[in-house]
């Protein structure tokens, strides 16, 4: 009912603010996303580094590099772990930083969207009263 | 909307029917969720039980072991194994560790083991959200209950 009252220039408004809420929505699923499989990358890594650490040295440890199987040093392998690991780690930093960010301006828009709607309400009741 | 299905703050007693269908259906995802993940959880396990399995197998023979080879599924070779005492153990990302037959199986211990607590973990989750699913349905029926009861009422009270 409130459609017929309000003018296409703040329906054009309160589309605008709904489209970019969703887009924000995408965004921070994808996001989010995006955290979990680095977290899971993280989490299997780390097993993997462990299971490096566990094994004495001069163990014989290959890389499986597409079909074949390359040899790789003890050392040399444990070190390529924990640099991927460091390097996953800082991705995942990134990428928590990236969702708080959304979040954050998802927040604002709410708020915006409220307080735009509140003073539409406020607009209304007073053309109610002047008629 | 995690929150809400938990039941932090807010007692479910006092949500409304929109909010307790919400809640419901909610709880219904987490569910199936859950349920997928420890379905995935026992293939894993499985496949960890055959691999040490084979692994002790492995160590209970030592001489030169023959074997078919698949070249495909439906194409095999004779192959020898010469070395049953050294295994290579694929322990994630792309990594292939060389081990002995019982260090192997320990390594596939240990992870079944892993396994063993998430499985119990999921379960323990699972049946949380079972109870919560099982209140809120209860709950949801009697209020959708009373509220009929209570329009019934009205609708009598008129003509009465």
């Amino acid at each position: 009912m409130a459609d017929a009252v309000v003018p296409d220039a703040t329906k054009a408004k309160l589309e605008a603010i709904m489209q970019t809420m969703i887009a924000l929505q995408k965004e921070a699923s994808k996001a989010m996303s995006a955290v979990m499989g680095l977290k899971n990358q993280f989490l299997e890594n780390q097993l993997v580094a462990k299971e490096l650490d566990d094994v004495p040295d001069g163990t014989f440890v290959y890389k499986l590099v597409g079909p074949v199987l390359l040899a790789e040093e003890l050392e040399e392998a444990r070190t390529n772990v924990r640099t991927r690991l460091n390097k996953i780690s800082e991705q995942l930093q990134a990428g928590n930083n990236r969702v708080h960010a959304i979040e954050t301006e998802m927040e604002q828009k709410r708020s915006s969207l409220i307080a735009f709607q509140t003073e539409l309400q406020k607009q209304e009741m007073s053309q109610m009263q002047s008629m | 909307m995690a929150a809400a299905a938990g039941g932090g703050s807010v007692p479910v007693t006092q949500l409304t029917v929109e909010q307790l269908g919400h809640v419901r259906q909610t709880t219904e995802r987490e569910i199936e969720m859950l349920m997928t993940k420890i379905s995935e959880l026992n293939v894993a396990h499985q496949k960890l039980t055959a691999s040490r399995e084979c692994a002790t197998f492995m160590g209970e023979s030592s001489s030169p072991q023959t074997v078919l080879v698949p070249l495909t599924t439906s194409i095999y070779v004779p192959g020898v194994i010469q070395n049953p005492s050294e295994l290579m153990v694929d322990v994630g990302t792309g990594y292939f560790i060389s081990k002995n037959p019982s260090d192997a199986a320990s390594y596939f211990s240990r992870r079944m083991a892993m396994m063993k607590e998430q499985l119990d973990k999921a379960y323990g989750v699972l049946n949380q959200k079972r109870q919560l699913f099982e209140a809120v349905s209860h709950l949801l029926q009697n209020k959708l209950e009373a509220a009929q009861a209570a329009q019934a009422q009205a609708g009598a009270q008129p003509s009465a």
